[in-house]
C-alpha cells in the first residue's frame, strides 16, 4: 500500500497526541506507509521533539511529498485522532480491492471514551451472525478481532446526498487517491475533498470505525469555516454548485446555531451572518 | 488439501463448459480434478481441452441430473467434493478460500462458496470486468430485490501486520482473513432454502461414501433432497463464506434455453413433492432435522400450492390432479398431525389435513383461500389493484363491445404513432361507425378526447379496465399489461413502434438490465396479438426471429404514421404545423434528434454531450437561413438553456407528434436512434453526428444495421463535419444519391401514403361497413 499519512497539527500542538499517533501509526507500519508531519510555517520542533519523531519515522514537510505511484493515497489526520489496531491492515484490503476510489472512514468519536463506544457497537450488532460465528470460534473477550470480523464497505455513487456531504467532505478521514487530487487546492482542505468528490461516480464507505476523529465544526469551528469559503471557490459543475451551497448554508447555520458552545466572538458570528444573507437561496434536488 | 468438482453437463451445454474451464483455470489454488458428467462423446486429447488440472469424463445411466452426480462421486479421487453446474463460475479465490478453512476445521463440516445468483451470462460478465478492471466488481444482482447485497465482506489481507500486544488465535486469525458464517448448534437447520442448495457446496467425499449418500436418480426434475437434507444431518456445521464466489446464472430464455427449473413439465408439483418425501423419510422422526425441514415443506404448500390447484389460476391440469394429490397424501403422512397444526392454522390447516386424511382436493375451500388472498393484498395496499381484480374477476365476463376499438400509443404518454393513423383513418373513413377509446396518461395534450365518438379514459383506471376487458378491438403500439387477458372473441392489433435498430428480445444476448423473465413475458404477449403490422420486408425478417412471431399473422403494410410523410397536402401540413409552432415561414430547419446515452456510458446527471453539438456556431454560420429544432430525451432537455440562443432554438422534445417534425424540417441530424427510417421517406438529407462513435462500439455491435455501409448519409464526429456538410447540402445529395436508394428500397418501399387503409381493411375486415367517405 502507498500510502501518505499527513498530520496536519492544531493551531497548538499536542505532543503527547502526536506522538501517541504516530507510535500507533508505526506499530502497524506497512511497507509503503509514510507518515508526515504538516508544521506550519510559524511552528518550530524542538530538539528532542524532531528526534522522537524521527525515531517514529516521521518526516517533517509543509508540503508533503506525495506518493509517485499511480495508486497511492494520502490520508489527512489531526494529532488528535485515535488509530484503532489494525486500521492500516483494513485501509490496505479494501484499496486493494477497489483501487482509485477515494474510502470515508466511519470514525468513533474522540471526545468520548473508547471503550464505550466500543462496547455499545459490539452491542448494537449482538445479534449479526459474523460476531456469533467468531464467539462459536473463540472465547476471548478482546474486542479488535471483534470489530475486524465485522468489518465490511460499500460503494457508493449517490455522492451528492446531502446527510453524507459531511463524512465525504471532511478534510481528515478520508483516503484521498493521490492521482485525482487537484494541485489548484490545499491537501488538506475541504475544497480539495470537493473538487475531487464531483469528479467522481462512487465513493467507498469503510462501515466499521477505523479511527477515532472529532468533527471539524465543533472542535475548530473558525477552522471549519475558513474551509467552508475555501470550499465556496471550487469550480463546479451546473449539478454540484446547488448541491454545495446548500451545504454551505446548512454548515453556517450550525455554525450559527452553536455560536456559544463553539466559543465565537460577536464579531465572528456577525461575519457568520453577513456570509449567510450573501449566499442565494437555492434548492438542491438532493 | 485436494479437491474434485463435479459438473453434470447436457450435449447443449457442451460450448458453456469451455467458459467454465478457463474460469477454473484462473482460480488462485488448482488442486483438484474436474469431473464432467455428459454422455456426448468428449474428445479430451484436444487442445480447447488442455488445462493445468486434470478434466476426465464420466457417462451415466439414466440419463438424469441425480445419477450424473452420483456417477461422478463414485469416481472421484479428491478429498472434498465440490459441485459447479455448466453455466455458472467461480470467483479466482473461492477454492482457496474454501481449502484455508477446511485446514483449520474438521472434515465432517459443509462447506457453502455463497451463491451469487445473476442472469448476467458468465461471457458478458467477463467482458464487463475486464472493462472495469476492479476486483470487487459483480455481475447484476438476479436475485430478490430486497436481497440484493449492499455491502462487501471486507477479508484482513493475508499480509495485514496486526498488533503484537493483542495476540489472535491461528484459527480466528484465518477466520479473519476468510470469513465465514456458521450454521451450527441451535443455529443448524436455520436457512433451510440456502443450505439445501447444492451447487456451490463443498463436503467430504469419505463422509458422503461413508453414509451412503445418494442423488435421487429417477426424479429428473427434483433430485436432490435425499442427498442434501442426510448431508446437513451428518454434518455438525455449514461453513458459508461471507463473499459470494460462487455465480449462479439464472436463465433468462425460458423460452429457448429452460433451465431444469423452469422446464414446461405438467408434473411438476408431484415431482417436487416425491422430493420432499424421499428426503424427508432419511430423517429420524422428530429430530430437530425433521421437524425444520417439514415445517419448510408446509409453508411451501400454503404459499404455492393453492394458486397452483384452484379452478381459476390453477396451472396443474385436471389430469394430472389425482396424481398431485396421490403423492400430496403419502407426503403429509409422513409427517405427524401434530407437527402440521402446530404449523398451518385456519383454513389452510384445514386444507392440508383434509388431504392428508382423505386425498381429495377441497376445491372449494381452495378457491375461496385464493381469492381470499386476492383481496387481501388489496386491503393491504389501501385498495391499490382493485381495479386491476374487478378486471380479472368480473369486467371479463361482461360482454364484449363489437364496435368499440380501444387505442394506446407509448403507454398513454401521447396521441401519436400509429394508433393514431389508424384513429383518424376510421374517423374519417367510418364517422360514427364506431366507438373510439383513447388510453391517456392524466393530463396529456393534446389529446382526442373532443373529437365525436371518442372516449379518453385514464391509464390503469376503473374506465381503463372495463374498456380494455369489453373493447372488440385493440391497438396498441407498445406491449400490453402482463395480466391482460386475451379474450377469444376480441382482436388484439400490435402496430409496433419503428423498424428495428439495436436487437430485440430473442435476439438480445443479455438482458440483465430488463426484467430477467422479459423473454418469457414478452413471448406469451406476443401472443396475444392477432397480428403485427411491419413497416418493410427487414422488418418482417427482424420480427421473424426476433420475436418468435410467425410471418403469416403480420400485416406486411408500411406503417400508417408514415402516411402523414407521403400525403398529397403534406406541404399544407407542414406551413401549419410551422405557424402553429411559430417557426418563421422563410427559415428552413435543422432538426437534431439524438438517442439517449444512458447510464452505462455517461453518469446521470453528465449533459456534457449536449453540448457536443455546437449550437452558438451552427447559430452564428446558418442562423440567416436556419433554426435549429431540438427533439431530445426530456431528461435532457429539462437541463439544457437554450435561453441564450434567441429564436434560433426551438425545443420540441415533448412535442406529442415526431412525424409533424419530419414533415416541416429540412434536414436531420441525428446518431444511434431509429428516427432516420421514417425521415427518409421524405428523400431529405440526413446527418448522422457520431462524435463519440468509438465509445459506442460495444453497444453497435447490437446493432442489426452496419453503420458504416447501410447509412443513407455520412457518419461526422466533429462540428467542422456537421457545419461543412450542412454548408453544401446538395453536395452531400449527389454524393449520397445510391446509397439514399438503395436504403429506400430497402426500407420504405412499401411507404405509399396507404399504409393505414391496408391495415384497416386487413385488421377489421369483416367488421367494416361500408365506408362512408372514401379517402384517397
Amino acid at each position: 500500500m502507498n500510502l501518505l499519512i499527513n498530520i496536519v497539527p492544531n493551531e497548538t500542538i499536542s505532543w503527547d497526541r502526536l506522538l501517541q499517533l504516530s507510535a500507533a501509526i508505526e506499530a502497524q507500519r506497512f511497507a509503503g506507509v509514510v507518515t508526515n508531519l504538516q508544521l506550519p510555517a510559524n511552528q518550530e520542533l524542538t530538539g528532542a521533539h524532531q528526534a522522537k519523531l524521527a525515531a517514529l519515522h516521521v518526516t517533517v514537510q509543509e508540503q508533503p511529498q506525495l506518493p509517485t505511484t499511480a495508486d497511492g493515497y494520502v490520508l489527512n489526520l489531526r494529532e488528535t485522532t485515535g488509530l484503532l489496531p489494525g486500521a492500516l491492515a483494513q485501509w490496505q484490503s479494501v484499496t486493494s480491492q477497489h483501487a482509485n476510489t477515494p474510502v470515508s472512514l466511519a470514525t468513533f468519536d474522540n471526545q468520548l471514551p473508547l471503550d464505550e463506544q466500543i462496547n455499545d457497537y459490539l452491542t448494537a450488532h449482538a445479534n449479526n451472525g459474523l460476531l456469533r460465528t467468531y464467539q462459536q470460534l473463540s472465547d476471548s473477550d478482546n474486542v479488535w478481532p471483534q470489530l475486524w470480523g465485522l468489518q465490511n464497505y460499500s460503494v457508493q455513487t449517490n455522492l451528492k446526498n446531502f446527510r453524507l456531504l459531511s463524512q465525504r467532505l471532511r478534510p481528515t478521514g478520508v483516503l484521498l487517491p493521490v492521482s485525482q487530487l487537484s494541485p489548484d487546492y490545499p491537501v488538506v482542505s475541504l475544497a480539495q475533498n470537493l473538487q475531487l468528490l464531483s469528479q467522481q461516480t462512487e465513493i467507498i464507505r469503510l462501515h466499521v470505525p477505523t479511527i477515532q476523529n472529532g468533527s471539524w465544526s465543533r472542535d475548530t469551528p473558525l477552522a471549519w469555516f475558513n474551509q467552508l469559503q475555501l470550499g465556496q471557490r471550487v469550480t463546479l459543475n451546473a449539478e454540484w454548485e446547488p448541491v454545495f451551497e446548500k451545504y454551505y448554508r446548512s454548515q453556517l447555520k450550525r455554525l450559527l446555531k452553536h455560536a456559544d458552545e463553539n466559543q465565537l466572538t460577536e464579531a465572528q458570528q456577525d461575519l457568520l451572518r453577513d456570509q449567510l444573507e450573501q449566499v442565494p437561496v437555492l434548492d438542491a434536488h438532493h | 488439501m485436494f479437491y474434485s468438482l463435479i459438473t453434470p453437463c447436457l450435449p447443449s451445454e457442451l460450448q458453456q463448459l469451455h467458459a467454465l474451464k478457463e474460469n477454473l483455470t484462473l482460480q488462485t489454488m488448482q488442486d483438484f480434478e474436474w469431473l464432467i458428467a455428459c454422455n456426448q462423446p468428449i474428445d479430451l486429447s484436444q487442445p480447447e481441452w488442455q488445462a493445468p488440472f486434470p478434466i476426465h469424463q464420466i457417462t451415466f445411466t439414466p440419463a438424469t441430473v441425480g445419477a450424473a452426480r452420483n456417477q461422478a462421486i463414485q469416481q472421484a479421487t479428491g478429498d472434498w467434493l465440490l459441485f459447479i453446474d455448466s453455466d455458472d463460475y467461480l470467483l479466482p479465490n473461492a477454492l482457496a478460500d474454501a481449502a484455508a478453512i477446511a485446514a483449520t476445521r474438521s472434515s465432517d463440516v459443509l462447506l457453502d462458496l455463497n451463491q451469487y445468483p445473476t442472469y448476467e451470462p458468465h461471457d458478458a460478465f467477463v467482458t464487463s470486468h475486464a472493462e472495469t478492471g476492479v476486483a470487487d466488481d459483480m455481475p447484476k444482482w438476479g436475485g430478490r430485490k430486497r436481497l440484493r447485497p449492499k455491502r462487501h465482506a471486507l477479508n484482513l489481507a493475508t499480509n495485514a501486520v496486526l498488533p503484537t500486544d493483542t495476540p489472535v488465535d491461528p484459527t480466528v486469525m484465518t477466520w479473519l482473513q476468510h470469513r465465514y458464517l456458521e450454521h451450527s448448534g441451535d443455529n443448524r437447520w436455520a436457512g433451510l432454502d440456502r443450505q439445501l442448495k447444492v451447487s456451490g457446496k463443498i463436503a467430504n467425499r469419505k463422509l458422503i461414501l461413508a453414509h451412503q449418500l445418494k442423488f435421487n436418480e429417477t426424479n429428473d426434475l427434483y433430485p436432490d433432497g435425499p442427498f442434501m437434507l442426510p448431508l446437513l444431518n451428518v454434518t455438525t456445521s455449514t461453513l458459508r463464506l461471507s463473499q459470494h464466489t460462487y455465480i449462479r446464472v439464472k436463465h433468462n430464455d425460458p423460452i429457448n434455453h429452460p433451465s431444469v427449473h423452469q422446464q414446461d413439465d405438467p408434473r411438476r408439483w408431484a415431482k417436487r413433492i416425491q422430493d420432499w418425501q424421499t428426503a424427508l423419510v432419511t430423517l429420524p422422526n422428530d429430530s430437530d432435522g425433521f421437524n425444520a425441514y417439514a415445517t419448510r415443506d408446509l409453508h411451501r404448500l400454503h404459499r404455492y400450492l393453492y394458486a397452483a390447484v384452484a379452478t381459476r389460476t390453477g396451472t396443474v391440469p385436471a389430469e394430472q390432479l389425482p396424481e398431485l394429490l396421490h403423492t400430496l397424501q403419502a407426503f403429509l403422512n409422513v409427517i405427524p398431525a401434530s407437527l402440521i397444526k402446530q404449523t398451518l392454522h385456519g383454513q389452510s390447516r384445514r386444507i392440508i389435513l383434509a388431504i392428508r386424511r382423505d386425498g381429495r382436493l377441497p376445491q372449494r375451500q381452495v378457491n375461496r383461500i385464493v381469492w381470499m388472498r386476492e383481496l387481501n393484498r388489496i386491503i393491504h395496499r389501501h385498495g391499490r389493484g382493485s381495479a386491476k381484480l374487478a378486471y380479472r374477476w368480473w369486467l371479463t365476463k361482461l360482454p364484449l363491445k363489437p364496435k368499440t376499438i380501444l387505442y394506446e400509443s407509448f403507454l398513454g404518454r401521447n396521441y401519436s404513432d400509429s394508433p393514431k393513423a389508424i384513429y383518424e383513418y376510421m374517423q374519417r373513413t367510418y364517422p360514427g361507425q364506431f366507438h373510439h377509446v383513447w388510453v391517456m396518461n392524466k393530463g396529456v395534450e393534446p389529446n382526442p378526447g373532443k373529437q365525436p365518438n371518442t372516449t379518453v379514459v385514464k391509464r390503469f383506471g376503473w374506465r381503463y379496465m372495463y374498456y380494455l376487458a369489453t373493447s372488440k378491438f385493440q391497438v396498441i403500439n407498445m406491449r400490453q399489461p402482463k395480466w391482460f387477458i386475451k379474450r377469444p372473441e376480441t382482436k388484439f392489433l400490435s402496430t409496433w413502434h419503428g423498424t428495428p435498430l439495436k436487437h430485440l428480445v430473442f435476439d438480445m444476448d443479455n438482458v440483465a438490465s430488463a426484467n430477467p423473465l422479459y423473454k418469457q413475458i414478452f413471448y406469451h404477449q406476443s401472443r396475444q396479438w392477432d397480428n403485427l403490422i411491419a413497416a418493410n420486408q427487414f422488418s418482417v425478417d427482424v420480427f421473424e426471429h426476433a420475436f418468435m412471431y410467425p410471418t403469416d399473422r403480420m400485416l406486411k403494410s408500411g406503417y400508417p404514421r408514415n402516411d402523414l410523410l407521403n400525403a398529397p397536402d403534406k406541404d399544407a401540413k407542414a406551413r401549419a404545423i410551422k405557424e402553429k409552432l411559430g417557426i418563421p415561414l422563410d427559415k428552413k430547419i435543422i432538426l437534431y434528434a439524438p438517442t439517449w446515452r444512458d447510464d452505462d456510458y455517461y453518469g446521470v446527471g453528465d449533459y456534457k454531450f449536449t453540448l457536443k453539438l455546437d449550437i452558438a456556431r451552427l447559430r452564428r454560420e446558418l442562423g440567416d437561413d436556419y433554426v435549429l429544432v431540438l427533439r431530445t430525451h426530456y431528461f435532457i432537455t429539462e437541463h439544457l438553456d437554450t435561453t441564450g440562443f434567441g429564436d434560433f432554438v426551438y425545443n420540441e422534445s415533448s412535442y406529442n407528434d415526431i412525424s409533424e417534425l419530419y414533415l416541416i424540417s429540412d434536414v436531420l441530424i441525428t446518431d444511434y436512434s431509429s428516427v432516420f427510417f421514417d425521415y427518409a421517406i421524405l428523400k431529405r438529407p440526413i446527418l448522422y453526428f457520431v462524435y463519440d462513435y468509438e465509445k459506442y462500439g460495444s453497444v453497435l455491435r447490437g446493432f442489426y444495421l452496419n453503420m458504416e455501409t447501410d447509412l443513407p448519409g455520412p457518419l461526422l464526429k466533429t462540428n467542422d463535419d456537421v457545419l461543412a456538410a450542412l454548408h453544401d447540402l446538395p453536395a452531400l445529395k449527389r454524393e449520397y444519391a445510391d446509397a439514399y436508394h438503395k436504403f429506400s428500397e430497402r426500407f420504405n418501399a412499401w411507404e405509399d401514403g396507404h399504409a393505414s387503409q391496408r391495415v384497416v381493411d386487413a385488421f377489421f375486415g369483416d367488421a367494416l361497413p361500408a365506408p362512408t367517405n372514401k379517402t384517397k
